[in-house]
């Protein structure tokens, strides 16, 4: 291993050995920004934020700054986890950069093409020395990734707001734009028709694209790989455009210089190429994967001269080098295969005299050598550049890690200026203590529940007087009625005819007509009283809406219902969870199993009127009710007498129906004053019970998690989101300071 | 000639007025047994009467009471009964009731009747001299509700609007004769199972009724106070059984013809046989009594004052010979009886004739002291 080799080894190996702290520090980082992301939610509710002097402006700065920490991190964790020195290869099109990365690679023109007068390299590779593999992996692009990275940026570069809003609408379009007139206008622009032209392209050739948009990774051999990154040949009638799916090629091989160090060449994408931001990507490249930057440049007779997009792609590279010194970081490589020595000649005199201030590698340093040699090139170029990248190594990642580290370090004291200020203005703010907190949450329950309670007893209060809701139970009244009455007119379950036969027979019988009446009068009554309770089903139904009501106005409460859809199973679930709390409620419990208890039924509402209207049935009614039934139940001992009879029971138990019916009605008023009475004296308890709050803030202490599943607005719910603040102020500060002071 | 005192009547059809005009003469001259006074009435109201009092007794030995089964009339009726002297029946004071539709105050549905067009203007002068208003209420429609469709229904079934109109208008009038009586008497008919004082314990004490009145007939009430501003007017509340042997056994709202809900009602009898039993119905009389009695007092007082104001304004009125005032005059303060006198002059029953008027006038005086039935409410 050469001088050269070992020192480049050592380089790597120190910054394996930084990979860590910067993991440390990146955490570091998320941790603050985390908990930075954590103050926005004080500054929704209460103005919290701004009793701490804190404003949301002053949020996005502090995150700003978190994120720039982070960012920058990334970049030095990018430099010191590479294995391999990144050798970037850059310049505009067509001035041999695959060539050069051929002669270093060793790849040939199947893997790396070459082709005369026109870009043919259409995927941006990253290709690595190994004696194991020999293979490229290419990831693809998924249909969305495609969308954002190769369509959106044509559109965006055309100013077309509605772009279409996925594949398939794309590739349905008659055209890439269907405004015609946009499109003729972008065409005959010079800078916008060539970028309309590719696109089109890309439009006409979906079929051959679209199938390979899965996100996978796929494993080619090398001698496959021309297809999936090069552009078709212009001849083709249709041209197989697959390389539009691949996002990046990864290629393994063997270089020709065996002893080589770990090298990764980089081939960055094609400057002046027909893609949009393909600055952008050019940076973005160089910063994160790049230790050093060769800008290709062949002088030929139309590009002897150093011009101004040469410049700029050096500029590129200035703005990617970050605190490392350009000299350290770029070099230029001339091309001189297949050029006149004067033009090789010229271009070194323009790069004297115009990038260099007249003193050679002053800036740049300067490279010469026929790049299509791959022996010129590992001695020329690739020796060269190792040699340089030997000293300068150390330097820049000095440079790059140290400069990342002091812009940390000052976002750092500018976050933990901004928290002390905070924290002081809040020591002069007033926080309460956790069981002061406890018994303001327990209130705010309080206030919250007796609203919501109000509100339903307010809806009950409602129903006293609404004639919808008494009309339900009344029409299913009116069918039991109607069932009664058809019993009766059906001869009380006998027919008139057998009713009218048994009442001769007794008649016979006894010799006396009033038994038989007086039976049957007794048999009628008892009946009725029963077949009326059919009314229950409204009336229990009615319970129900009542408990569901009761369960909607639980609001926070609600939470220990779980989610029982019925709401008995629901409040009976409250109860027994109330139960079991390590601190007892018993008003509490006592309530909800008061509410649970409310009877509803035909026979606790009305039956003693129901018995009052019934009285008319009794065959013995003192007074002189008494003898106007005795001259009714008095009838001869004969069909004709039992036809009598018969007339006069059934218009008593018509009439009956008929009066108990009127005490009916008044079940839907008595029931919604029952629910009300029931829901007041239950509210009362709740909220007004001696032990009330003392209970609630039982209950609050126990299912605090439950009742506030989102962090931080049990505080806002009481206005203390402030003890909540200092706290994640002080982790802020903490991080901040003291892990830091450790670290250091 | 000298017309009848007057007395208007204004309800819906089938509220059973003849029936209710039937027991006011029954229980009338119930009150009246045992003096030489009996209550008579015309021929055809007598004929009308008798064709009710056989439905009604159909109805009884049938023991199958059908409200449909008494007809009803959709037309201006006149009843003309009176208090007579037995044996002199020259002697008489005699009433002119009008039952007319209170629909006829609209003048649409007037100009879709010829009987309207006909007798309106008579109606109308009628009802100017009417000094009582009766309006009999149906008690079933009015306490069988329990929905709001059917206490919608119950407006209209009890005629409430026309009701209001009529009271209103006979109100105005009568504010025109402010020492004329004006007495309104809302009559709740067939009411016996609203109260529990008449052989059955209803479960009932009337307040109910009594209760459910005020707040239906509110506007009814309103529009009798409002109207008389010159001069009060009696307001007498009398819910009465014009059978009292029957009961109310089922009521059922139902669609009528018209669409709107009708109240279908079936009554069953208390005993067996039913035995009638009237309350209340004599509290007409008894109140147009104790109004010509009160007339009377007033206008002897001025006699016996004498005051020059007074002579004059008696002068005024005794020159009427319609109104009011004509027939207290001819009926009750003996110019009839110097009538007949004048007819049997010189012979030995002009000293009958005299005691009879004197009868006579007991009898107006006893009615008007007869203990009212306790059901009766002056508002």
């Amino acid at each position: 291993m050469s001088q050269t080799s070992r020192k480049i080894s050592a380089v790597l190996e120190r910054r394996q050995v930084q990979l860590p702290l910067v993991d440390h520090e990146i955490a570091r980082w998320n941790k603050i920004a985390e908990l930075l992301a954590r103050l926005r939610p004080f500054g929704v509710d209460d103005h919290v934020l701004e009793r701490a002097g804190l404003l949301d402006a002053d949020l996005s700065d502090l995150a700003g700054l978190a994120a720039e920490s982070i960012l920058l991190l990334g970049r030095v964790r990018s430099r010191v986890s590479r294995r391999t020195v990144n050798i970037g290869v850059s310049g505009q099109a067509r001035n041999g950069k695959s060539t050069l990365l051929r002669s270093l690679s060793g790849l040939d023109d199947d893997q790396v093409p070459t082709g005369k007068g026109r870009p043919v390299t259409a995927v941006r590779s990253r290709i690595f020395h190994s004696t194991e593999h020999h293979n490229a992996r290419l990831t693809t692009h998924t249909e969305s990734s495609f969308l954002d990275e190769v369509l959106y940026p044509y559109y965006a570069e055309f100013g077309v707001v509605a772009a279409p809003s996925n594949l398939g609408e794309f590739t349905a379009m008659p055209d890439v734009l269907s405004d015609t007139a946009l499109a003729d206008r972008l065409a005959a622009d010079p800078r916008t028709g060539p970028l309309l032209a590719r696109l089109r392209e890309i439009h006409a050739s979906a079929h051959t694209w679209r199938r390979f948009l899965t996100g996978a990774a796929v494993d080619v051999p090398l001698d496959e790989l021309r297809t999936w990154i090069a552009y078709p040949a212009e001849e083709s009638a249709d041209p197989d455009r697959r390389y539009l799916a691949v996002r990046e090629a990864v290629i393994h091989c063997p270089f020709p210089r065996t002893d080589a160090v770990a090298i990764g060449l980089i081939d960055l994408p094609g400057l002046g190429e027909l893609t949009p931001r393909a600055e952008e990507r050019h940076i973005a490249g160089l910063h994160n994967d790049v230790d050093l930057v060769l800008m290709v440049k062949w002088p030929t007779d139309t590009n002897a001269l150093w011009t101004t997009a040469d410049a700029m792609a050096m500029d590129l590279a200035n703005k990617a080098r970050g605190a490392a010194a350009m000299r350290d970081f770029a070099m230029i490589q001339v091309n001189t295969g297949q050029c006149d020595p004067a033009n090789v000649a010229a271009l070194r005199a323009d790069l004297s005299e115009r990038v260099n201030n007249r003193t050679d590698d002053a800036y740049f340093r300067v490279l010469e050598a026929d790049v299509a040699v791959p022996e010129i090139v590992r001695e020329a170029v690739l020796d060269t550049v190792l040699d340089h990248l030997a000293d300068a190594l150390p330097r820049m990642d000095a440079a790059v890690i140290g400069d990342a580290m002091e812009r940390c370090a000052r976002n750092r004291d500018t976050i933990v200026g901004r928290v002390r200020e905070a924290l002081r203005a809040m020591r002069k703010v007033v926080t309460p203590t956790s069981s002061e907190t406890l018994v303001a949450l327990a209130r705010s329950v309080q206030a919250e529940l007796a609203q919501s309670l109000q509100g339903w007893i307010a809806d009950l209060e409602d129903q006293v007087s609404r004639d919808d809701v008494s009309d339900s139970f009344l029409s299913r009244a009116q069918e039991v009625r109607a069932d009664i009455r058809a019993w009766i007119d059906g001869g009380f379950g006998d027919g008139p005819e057998r009713w009218q036969e048994l009442a001769v027979e007794d008649f016979s019988r006894k010799k006396a007509s009033r038994p038989f009446a007086a039976a049957a009068l007794n048999g009628v009554r008892v009946e009725l009283a029963r077949r009326l309770a059919a009314v229950d089903d409204v009336l229990l139904a009615r319970r129900a809406e009542f408990w569901a009501g009761l369960v909607g106005g639980l609001g926070r409460l609600g939470v220990l219902c779980a989610d029982e859809h019925d709401p008995h199973t629901a409040l009976t679930r409250l109860v027994d969870v109330l139960r079991e709390l390590p601190e007892p409620c018993p008003a509490t419990v006592e309530a909800f199993e008061f509410v649970l208890d409310v009877r509803l039924d035909f026979r606790t509402l009305v039956l003693p009127d129901v018995r009052d209207a019934l009285q008319l049935l009794y065959p013995e009614p003192p007074g002189e009710d008494g003898v106007h039934m005795a001259s009714l139940l008095g009838v001869t001992h004969d069909a004709r007498g039992a036809a009598l009879l018969y007339q006069r029971v059934t218009q008593l138990a018509r009439q009956g129906v008929h009066d108990s019916g009127r005490v009916m009605t008044t079940i839907p008023e008595r029931a919604a004053k029952v629910l009300l009475a029931f829901a007041e004296q239950f509210e009362d308890t709740l909220i007004r019970g001696k032990e009330a709050e003392n209970e609630l803030a039982r209950v609050v202490d126990a299912f605090r998690d439950q009742m506030w599943p989102v962090e931080g607005k049990a505080d806002a719910a009481v206005g203390i989101g402030l003890q909540r603040l200092r706290g994640v102020l002080a982790d802020l500060h903490a991080t901040l300071s003291d892990e830091w002071k450790a670290a250091a | 000639m000298t017309q009848p005192f007057k007395v208007a009547m204004v309800g819906p059809t089938a509220v059973g007025k003849t029936t209710l005009l039937s027991a006011i003469l029954d229980q009338t001259q119930t009150l009246l047994n045992g003096t030489p006074i009996e209550v008579a009435a015309a021929e055809e109201t007598e004929r009308k009467l008798a064709t009710n009092r056989k439905e009604l007794a159909k109805a009884l030995a049938a023991e199958e009471f059908e409200v449909a089964a008494l007809r009803s009339t959709q037309q201006v009726t006149n009843y003309d009964v009176r208090l007579r002297s037995i044996d002199v029946p020259s002697l008489s004071v005699p009433f002119a009731i009008l039952d007319f539709p209170g629909g006829w105050l609209d003048p649409d549905a007037r100009a879709g009747s010829p009987q309207a067009g006909a007798q309106w203007a008579r109606c109308m002068d009628h009802i100017q001299q009417s000094m009582m208003l009766v309006v009999p209420i149906d008690a079933a429609v009015l306490m069988e509700t329990s929905t709001g469709k059917e206490r919608a229904a119950r407006v209209v079934r009890l005629g409430l609007p026309e009701v209001v109109e009529v009271v209103r208008k006979w109100a105005r009038l009568r504010n025109q004769v402010p020492d004329e009586p004006a007495i309104l008497v809302l009559a709740p008919l067939k009411c016996e199972k609203y109260f529990s004082d008449n052989g059955r314990d209803t479960g009932f004490t009337g307040h109910e009724l009594a209760t459910e009145v005020r707040a239906v007939y509110e506007d009814v009430l309103n529009a009798a106070r409002d109207q008389a501003s010159l001069r009060p007017i009696r307001i007498v509340y009398a819910p009465i059984d014009t059978y009292g042997c029957v009961e109310l056994m089922e009521a059922c709202w139902e669609p009528g013809p018209d669409g709107d809900l009708k109240l279908t009602t079936r009554y069953r009898f208390r005993g067996a046989p039913p035995k009638i039993s009237i309350r209340a119905a004599s509290t007409v009389t008894q109140e147009l009594c104790q109004a010509i009695v009160t007339a009377r007092r007033a206008e002897e007082e001025l006699d016996r004052a004498g005051t020059l104001r007074r002579v004059d304004a008696l002068t005024g009125r005794r020159d009427q010979k319609k109104g009011f005032f004509g027939a207290l005059r001819y009926f009750v303060s003996g110019e009839a009886s110097k009538v007949a006198a004048g007819i049997e002059s010189g012979t030995s029953r002009l000293a009958v004739i005299e005691q009879r008027h004197r009868q006579l006038a007991a009898a107006l005086e006893a009615l008007a002291a007869h203990q009212q039935d306790d059901r009766v409410e002056i508002w």
